[in-house]
């Protein structure tokens, strides 16, 4: 229900605001005031454009650069909302106008924006709004609720909109994309049969491959469990090694104890043979005898060389005085000799005078006294010489004695420590063998415990003789090792060639393995795609089949609804036209269901005839009022009703009957009447309107 | 309007969606500019009542509820 208008700059109206009633609104005035303007305005409010103005432009104001309309009303449930639609040329642009809307819910508090142009709000929206607030749609507003001027008896020769209005169009069009869209999907959907059995396909070999791998696995598993153990049990070599470690190390402290015995008994012989031969040269009590004799000799020649000393030293003193004596002489006859002859001639030593006889008699005798010197002498040397012979010989003998002496000396001392050192070699070779002795029993001990130990460890056994000489024990030690690392060899041989095999295996297995994973892998992720574009396919089919069915059912309610809406619009336009006309003058009114044309059959004929033909120009303008009317109210409720001049070509007692009833509530809550013809006094709100300077104006 | 639409043997929920198609494409029609001149729907027009449907039907196959309201109502004219 419209309760106010207001309109700027629309057609006759540079701003003018009506408000209107529940019931009947008279709106009357003089030809050309703007009385169906309003009616203009208000589809201009509610849709943005008027039927029959192609342009906006064409219901502005002379001059003016914008238009504008205010509409408030109520919607179906009584909420009070206001619809404010203008128009607007922009800056610099003649031609061009830019449209702007607000919808806002009128509250007891205040208003509340519902749709705005200025928020990016559409005019598809709002039209979805109003119809949601109203039940108003724009074809059905012109069809069963504006009524033109002159139009109104035109729907009786059948209205191609009826099917839009009546929803068979839009049945029809929505069975047709429900068809095509269901046919693309079945299209797209066709492939679901192929992937429901490559899924099943898919889904026997990954269980195949599953199966595979659990069983690789679990042979994997236990050849990594036997290879786990074999490679737990340590090198048997390496402990044996260390079993016969100190065995080996007693043999080899043996072995160095018997070298240096050898040594040692070697040694000893040496000093020995040594000692053999230094005893050729003298044995020591022999040496210590000769020493004896030596020493007696000695002291005896010490003695005898004492004398023949001490009479050399006489034999030298007297020598050394008979010299002297001759050189005295000597010299004397030297300068006797030298002194001047005759007179004058003076003893050198007393001075006193001599003369030659003297000076002859003394040289003769001094002379003389010389040669007996000379002979002297000459007995003294030969005595000298034989002394010293006798001493140069005793002390010859001596050095020789001594050199013997020292000989023998050194024999025995070189006896002795022979003797020391046999003695000494003789405790180092005693010492060795005794260590040699304990080290071979060291060998025969250390090789009985190793033989408790390589059998309990190795599990072989050590066929040595501990009993015997030692050579041959260690020959038999020694050989004995070699077997046992020989078959120790072959039995680790024996474990790593198992070992290996394992290994090999076990690589096979993970290579096995890893190959049926991949397999699994990509069976998986192709059973997933699969899945995924057969749940997406299955969507789809489903999607078809729906639309299939809506869209039968669409077709079907075509059918249904041209049936049924013929039959309830002939049997409500009968009723309403009973209701708005006087007089009664059909027996039967029937709707074509193909057009919508309407076949009456008069009161004075048995046969149905069109209406538009038969029926005179005020009943045809009855009828077809009764049948809009019907028509809103086979759609929906009927908020409002906007006549414009429905008597035209009444008789008086038709006009005021059909104003009268118009009044009723139950054709509508609202009705807005544009008319010349309404009787003084009739009841109903009445808007009077008038030209005044140029523009149109609301009396009051 | 769509309170007339009855369509025989159809489940309640293939109702509910039959119902809202048919209420967005009655939209459309009462705007000439998404008609051709032989009176069928545009392109465009047919394009806006797909999305539409992919939505009823997206929400009614995930909620079993109608959407509130027509996301798919597109374009502007002012």
């Amino acid at each position: 229900m419209i309760e106010r208008l207001r309109l700027r700059n629309f057609r006759r109206y540079r701003d003018a605001t009506l408000s209107f009633q529940p019931g009947m609104n008279t709106i009357q005035g003089p030809n050309n005031v703007g009385k169906t303007t309003i009616f203009f305005a208000i589809e201009y409010a509610l849709f943005g454009r008027v039927e029959n103005f192609k342009t906006i432009r064409a219901l502005m104001q002379p001059g003016k650069r914008s238009i504008g309309v205010e509409l408030l009303f109520q919607g179906r449930t009584g909420e009070r909302f206001l619809l404010q639609r203008i128009h607007q040329s922009p800056p610099k642009s003649k031609k061009t106008l830019d449209g702007q809307f607000t919808l806002k819910a009128i509250l007891d508090d205040g208003e509340k924006y519902l749709l705005a142009s200025d928020f990016g709000d559409t005019e598809d929206k709002l039209a979805l709004k109003l119809q949601e607030l109203t039940g108003l749609t724009r074809r059905f507003f012109c069809i069963a609720l504006h009524m033109r001027q002159g139009e109104i008896s035109s729907i009786l020769s059948g209205a191609k909109q009826l099917d839009i209005v009546l929803g068979v169009t839009a049945a029809s069009m929505a069975e047709d994309e429900l068809r095509q869209m269901a046919l693309e999907l079945e299209k797209e959907s066709a492939g679901l049969a192929v992937l429901q059995e490559r899924i099943r396909s898919v889904g026997n070999e990954l269980t195949q491959v599953h199966t595979e791998l659990t069983g690789v696995t679990t042979e994997q598993k236990a050849t990594a469990d036997k290879l786990t153990a074999l490679g737990e049990a340590a090198d048997p070599r390496q402990e044996l090694d260390r079993n016969l470690a100190p065995l080996l190390k007693a043999v080899t402290a043996y072995e160095d104890k018997q070298k240096q015995s050898e040594v040692a008994v070697r040694r000893l012989a040496d000093e020995r043979e040594r000692r053999d031969e230094a005893l050729k040269a003298g044995a020591k009590e022999v040496v210590e005898k000769e020493l004896s004799a030596l020493d007696a000799e000695k002291t005896k020649r010490a003695k005898a060389v004492e004398k023949s000393t001490a009479e050399l030293a006489t034999v030298v003193a007297e020598e050394r005085k008979l010299h002297e004596q001759r050189g005295d002489l000597a010299g004397r006859i030297e300068r006797r000799k030298g002194l001047p002859k005759g007179k004058g001639a003076k003893c050198e030593v007393c001075g006193a005078a001599i003369d030659a006889a003297t000076m002859k008699k003394e040289l003769a005798q001094w002379t003389g006294e010389i040669e007996e010197l000379d002979k002297t002498l000459a007995e003294l040397l030969a005595k000298h010489s034989s002394l010293q012979s006798t001493l140069d010989t005793a002390t010859a003998e001596e050095r020789k004695q001594f050199e013997r002496a020292d000989e023998l000396k050194d024999q025995l001392e070189l006896l002795k420590s022979l003797e020391e050192k046999i003695g000494k070699r003789q405790a180092e070779s005693d010492t060795a063998a005794t260590a040699v002795k304990n080290a071979f029993a060291a060998v025969q001990s250390g090789a009985a415990g190793v033989s408790k130990v390589v059998a309990a460890a190795a599990g072989v056994e050590a066929k040595w003789k501990l009993d015997g000489d030692p050579a041959g024990v260690l020959a038999s030690i020694r050989e004995t090792i070699q077997d046992l690392k020989q078959a120790m060899a072959e039995t680790v041989g024996r474990r790593l060639a198992e070992r290996q095999s394992l290994a090999d295996l076990l690589q096979r297995f993970e290579v096995q393995k890893q190959s049926l994973a991949k397999r699994q892998n990509d069976l998986e992720r192709e059973q997933a795609t699969a899945k995924a574009d057969a749940s997406s396919q299955q969507v789809k089919a489903a999607r078809a089949e729906r639309f299939r069915r809506i869209s039968a059912g669409f077709k079907e309610y075509q059918v249904q609804i041209r049936s049924e809406a013929s039959v309830k619009l002939a049997a409500d336009t009968i009723a309403l036209h009973r209701r708005l006309s006087p007089t009664d003058e059909f027996t039967a009114l029937v709707i074509d269901p193909a057009h919508y044309s309407v076949q009456v059959v008069p009161k004075d004929m048995d046969e149905e005839v069109p209406a538009a033909l038969y029926e005179g120009g005020g009943h045809r303008l009855l009828l077809g009022l009764a049948y809009r009317l019907a028509v809103a109210r086979l759609v929906d409720s009927c908020p409002f009703l906007m006549l414009d001049e429905p008597t035209d070509g009444l008789d008086t007692g038709h006009r005021e009957a059909l104003l009268d009833r118009l009044g009723d509530k139950e054709l509508a809550r609202q009705v807005l009447l544009v008319t010349h013809h309404a009787p003084p006094g009739a009841p109903g709100h009445h808007i009077r309107m008038a030209w005044v300077d140029n523009e149109t104006v609301v009396q009051p | 309007m769509a309170s007339m639409l009855q369509i025989q043997n159809l489940s309640p929920a293939d109702t509910r969606v039959a119902e809202l198609a048919f209420e967005f494409v009655q939209f459309l029609l009462d705007d000439e500019t998404n008609l051709t001149p032989a009176g069928n729907m545009t392109a465009a027009a047919r394009q806006k009542f797909r999305a539409r449907l992919d939505e009823i039907v997206a929400a009614d196959e995930s909620t079993g509820q109608p959407p509130e309201e027509p996301v798919a109502v597109v374009g502007a004219e002012s």
